[in-house]
């Protein structure tokens, strides 16, 4: 899902015959830099790295895969070269071995771990109003976390929501969506609970909001409003409030 | 939905999956050819993923119906040895059929004296894995995989239809109901599942008895039926049934087996009385049932009293206890119970 209020920009500075650099904190625009300088047919090539980015690290929000594109985008500029998206993917998932999908415009089911596009959806996101909030806590690393082994039930269930989201993509119906959304949170919080959604889960229709979203490892979540109604919104980032989160945010998405 | 860009490997790729059908503006049919051929090919297949199925390996169990059809099939694509135990029931066309897909067929004459030809089935089934140590018994009463098969109907479902007030099906195993329902509850947790059994049998309560009525209903309990899946069951005659069959035949063109029938009678009454949108399955075709169901004949000598040009009954006699000596077309709610708490409830009550 798009988040327009952040964003990673990285600036690439072309050396012949030299090493990539970045620094120690950047060791992931680095590997994907060099991924990139591989599969442009530039091995020859490094340069310096330098990434800017106003996205809070470690919460879900993909801030790490925001630098990996960024970079890879910015080497295969400085070379006069575009790179699809799944190109984009593969050398995000060797950069940084599990990787959010955030190269891709369009939705896709993708595999984070091997950059695998299990589907793509040739349709945009419907439009709704997003109140998301950090609920602070430990950073999370994506990676150390251990890989989550859904059981068979889970993988049944997860056949039909993966209809149900077909559908509501086609029809551009967000209530769908934001259906589907809240059963996947449901499945997420027996693995990776966020203490706080239970009770977003438990409330948010109440508040006339259509849905739960969360990151699938990180500490942010969301309430899903139906597009400009204020109401819904209004009364979510109460709830969100009181629940103690650090940070609230309010976006549309689907909307130009 | 769109037409795919592949073409399939397989006729259970090709064909396992119904075609989903609007019978009334709430009310849509799931019409299966051969509903069983998508549990037999998952637990086949989810068997040889798990090194239970291998080259040597004999497939073997026990039918009358149309699981060893789908059973058949399976073996007969995946090349696998499969030998199936039935009864008399199975002879005929069916008989043909499975032995011209390369399975091994066994009928047991003599029903055992305690437990009649189920017990006296299963009995040469034990004898088989005996005979053969390399075997895989699928078992679709007992193993998950049946069940979880229907995931891919689920989702299905949920992409063509969308949000499911009430999911209608006969139950067997309960394997169709459950791992639709479940899967489908993921979504729509609203979803009520209406169960569809015949009298004497003992899935939903009632004792087990003679029934004309087959496909549906069984005499055992199996483990894969899940009583608390159900929010109302209802018992079907096979009068009531038989005219439902020929009606959807009738009406809409829809040449279906006798369960279809059962569920398709409900699944009307559901969608002229309650609000929302009813899915309703239907497990399989009717060439099967030529000599039978359509045929007036027979089926003047089975039920002398069916007049097939008369209206359908549109609504069931509802009770609120497990009919014991039931007839005809009843529905009791169940409200997501175990068989365990309606009995008590019932006996609390009384
Ligand atoms: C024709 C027919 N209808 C319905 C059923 C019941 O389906 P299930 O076993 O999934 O409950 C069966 C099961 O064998 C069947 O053969």
């Amino acid at each position: 899902m798009p988040f327009p209020l952040f964003a990673s920009t990285a600036c690439f500075t072309p050396v012949q015959d030299a090493d990539v650099e970045g620094g120690p904190l950047l060791w992931k625009a680095v590997r994907s830099a060099e991924e990139t300088l591989l599969r442009i047919g530039a091995p020859d090539w490094g340069g310096t790295v330098e990434v800017h980015s106003t996205i809070p690290r470690g919460r879900g929000l993909g801030s790490s895969t925001a630098d990996v594109v960024a970079t890879a985008r910015a080497v295969a500029h400085a070379f006069g070269r575009r790179l699809s998206p799944q190109e984009i993917g593969e050398i995000a998932v060797a950069a940084e071995a599990a990787s959010d999908s955030l190269m891709f415009d369009l939705p896709v089911l993708f595999a984070q771990r091997e950059a695998l596009t299990l589907e793509a959806f040739p349709h945009s996101l419907p439009p709704f109003t997003l109140i998301g909030a950090d609920f602070g806590g430990s950073d999370v690393d994506t990676l150390a976390a251990p890989q989550i082994r859904y059981d068979a039930r889970e993988r049944a269930d997860f056949r039909a929501l993966r209809g149900a989201l077909r559908r509501a993509l086609h029809l551009g119906d967000s209530s769908l969506l934001a259906r589907v959304s809240t059963a996947s949170t449901v499945i997420n919080q027996r693995y990776r609970p966020i203490a706080q959604v239970d009770a977003l889960l438990a409330e948010h229709a109440s508040w006339g909001a259509m849905g739960i979203q969360v990151a699938h490892s990180g500490t942010v979540a969301g309430v899903i409003c139906p597009l400009g109604d204020m109401d819904a919104a209004k009364r979510a980032a109460a709830r969100l409030e009181s629940l103690g989160a650090m940070e609230i945010w309010r976006f549309d998405v689907g909307v130009c | 939905m769109s037409v795919s860009v592949e073409v399939a490997s397989d006729v259970v790729e090709a064909a396992c999956l119904p075609r989903l059908i609007r019978l009334a503006p709430n009310l849509v049919g799931a019409a299966f050819d051969v509903m069983k051929m998508l549990p037999a090919a998952h637990m086949v297949d989810e068997a040889i993923r798990e090194g239970r199925i291998g080259p040597g390996t004999t497939v073997i169990d026990t039918t009358s119906g149309t699981f060893g059809l789908g059973l058949a099939m399976v073996c007969a694509l995946r090349g696998l040895r499969l030998h199936l135990v039935s009864d008399p029931a199975v002879e005929g066309f069916l008989a043909q059929r499975l032995m011209d897909l390369g399975a091994e067929l066994t009928v047991v004459r003599e029903p055992a004296a305690d437990g009649g030809f189920q017990a006296a089935r299963l009995a040469v089934v034990e004898q088989l894995c005996a005979r053969y140590p390399d075997h895989f018994v699928p078992s679709q009463y007992g193993n998950v995989n049946n069940p979880l098969a229907y995931a891919a109907v689920a989702e299905q479902i949920a992409q063509v239809v969308g949000d499911v007030a009430y999911l209608v099906g006969p139950v067997g195993s309960g394997g169709s109901m459950c791992g639709t329902a479940r899967a489908l509850r993921s979504v729509f947790p609203s979803l009520r599942a209406v169960g569809v059994d015949t009298h004497h049998s003992r899935l939903f309560g009632q004792q087990d008895g003679p029934r004309l009525l087959r496909g549906l209903g069984n005499s055992l309990l199996p483990s894969n039926l899940d009583h608390t899946v159900f929010d109302e069951v209802h018992w079907v005659d096979a009068s009531p049934a038989y005219a439902a069959t020929r009606a959807l035949h009738r009406q809409h063109a829809l040449y279906m087996g006798p369960t279809s029938g059962a569920a398709y009678l409900v699944a009307k009454h559901l969608a002229r009385r309650r609000e929302g949108t009813v899915v309703t399955l239907l497990p399989d075709a009717g060439h099967r049932y030529e000599a039978t169901v359509y045929d007036n004949t027979w089926l003047a000598g089975v039920c002398p009293d069916l007049r097939l040009d008369d209206r359908l009954p549109t609504d069931p006699e509802m009770v609120t206890a497990v009919p014991m000596r039931g007839e005809g077309w009843q529905a009791m709610a169940w409200e997501r119970r175990s068989l365990h708490d309606v009995l008590a409830d019932q006996d609390g009550k009384s």
